[in-house]
């Protein structure tokens, strides 16, 4: 449960408190009522240009002179394969087979559900780069010998996308490192390198929803699929 | 808990969409544009005049871009001319003491609005504007206003 309610307060924290593109330049608010900005309650002069004290000229157009942001919300599935501490007697699990390596992996996953929160910062027209939060709302009670499951974990992203305004599809590089609920008496902070591709459908045009699906570079039967949220500064992602 | 969090997917969602200018809706979310109405180029445009006193102009332009990509917005480049009752045309100027006034682009679907004053050292008894300016285009679009209206 705190991991849940960690996970809410970052997606609250990296939303973005005002969606609409268009300005409010000369309504009348009445006094003590919130508004876009809450600086400017009594317009001045009835908010036109060069009367009024705020909002600046042209902010209606202000997201297309910002770069180009993306913030993801998003339900992971990961499914990770089971480890086995090494041990100089193979007598601690029927399962395991011990060798030299620090661990080896044997047939079977275990699945994990993640929350992920996201936010892309656009380098050109088709790359990006990011930073990534995930994590796991629930916690396992009892874990079979060797399973591993998801708790949290942070990534850098770099990854390159195009479209048109009916879909966008990408791929991307992660990066970063993650912690592992393990039985285990390996390390359970672990580094990630997961490639990944996704698509996403325009619904609004500021607004996705799509699919992932990677894996990782450096464990081989480490797995990712997915669904997500994509709020975007620009509409259609700056067509 | 997860039946909450697709609680607030979907408010999210149904927010995000109805922000989006519909074309010819002339409308910003449920208020309709006011004055006249003029589609030019990529713009929807509606244009009105708010008198202030007989030697000041106020005109409230309301625009949405009803293109699938972004669009020069340019109330600078807003031809204004006044007319007084002898017949006379004067070129109206923007009241602009921070110089604010620029060419924006709007993003696409999106809508704003703005209110510029033209002041004006005669009475004016009718106002036009070349709406097609705005968005640089050609043939000039001229929409006119009586100061009487």
């Amino acid at each position: 449960m705190p991991r849940t309610v960690a996970a809410l307060t970052v997606i609250a924290l990296a939303l973005p408190s005002h969606s609409s593109f268009a300005d409010d330049t000369f309504i009348a608010f009445p006094p003590n009522v919130a508004t876009p900005y809450p600086d400017c309650a009594q317009l001045a002069g009835g908010g036109v240009v060069g009367r009024r004290n705020c909002p600046p000229y042209g902010m209606w157009g202000a997201a297309r002179e910002a770069p180009y942001i993306t913030v993801g919300l998003g339900v992971n599935f990961r499914r990770l394969p089971r480890r086995f501490a090494a041990s100089t007697s193979s007598s601690t699990s029927s399962l395991a087979r011990t060798t030299g390596a620090a661990t080896i992996t044997e047939p079977g996953t275990d699945t994990s559900y993640t929350i992920v929160e996201s936010i892309d910062l656009a380098l050109t027209s088709f790359s990006y780069v990011g930073l990534e939060i995930e994590i796991s709302p629930s916690m396992p009670e009892h874990l079979a010998p060797g399973a591993r499951t998801f708790a949290a974990g942070a990534q850098a992203v770099l990854g390159l996308r195009g479209g048109n305004r009916h879909l966008k599809l990408g791929v991307e590089l992660a990066g970063g490192g993650r912690v592992i609920d393990s039985t285990g008496n390996y390390d359970a902070d672990e580094p990630v390198l997961e490639a990944r591709a996704f698509g996403d459908l325009w619904v609004t045009p500021w607004f996705t929803v799509g699919a992932l699906v990677g894996a990782s570079v450096i464990d081989r039967g480490d797995w990712v699929t997915g669904v997500q949220l994509g709020f975007h500064s620009w509409s259609y992602g700056g067509l | 808990m997860v039946a909450r969090e697709a609680n607030f997917f979907v408010i999210a969602a149904l927010v995000l969409a109805g922000c989006a200018y519909k074309p010819d809706s002339f409308r910003q979310g449920s208020a309709s544009f006011r004055g006249f109405y003029i589609s030019v180029d990529c713009l929807d445009l509606g244009i009105d005049h708010r008198k202030r006193d007989n030697r000041m102009d106020v005109i409230a332009y309301e625009f949405g871009n009803r293109c699938d990509k972004p669009v020069v917005v340019d109330l600078a480049a807003a031809r204004v001319y006044g007319r007084t009752a002898d017949g006379e045309e004067v070129e109206l100027y923007a009241f602009d003491p921070m110089s604010e006034i620029r060419p924006v682009r709007i993003d696409a679907r999106a809508y704003g609005r703005e209110a510029i004053e033209y002041p004006s050292s005669h009475t004016l008894d009718r106002v036009c504007i070349d709406a097609a300016a705005i968005a640089h285009v050609s043939p000039p679009n001229w929409i006119c206003f009586n100061r009487r209206d």
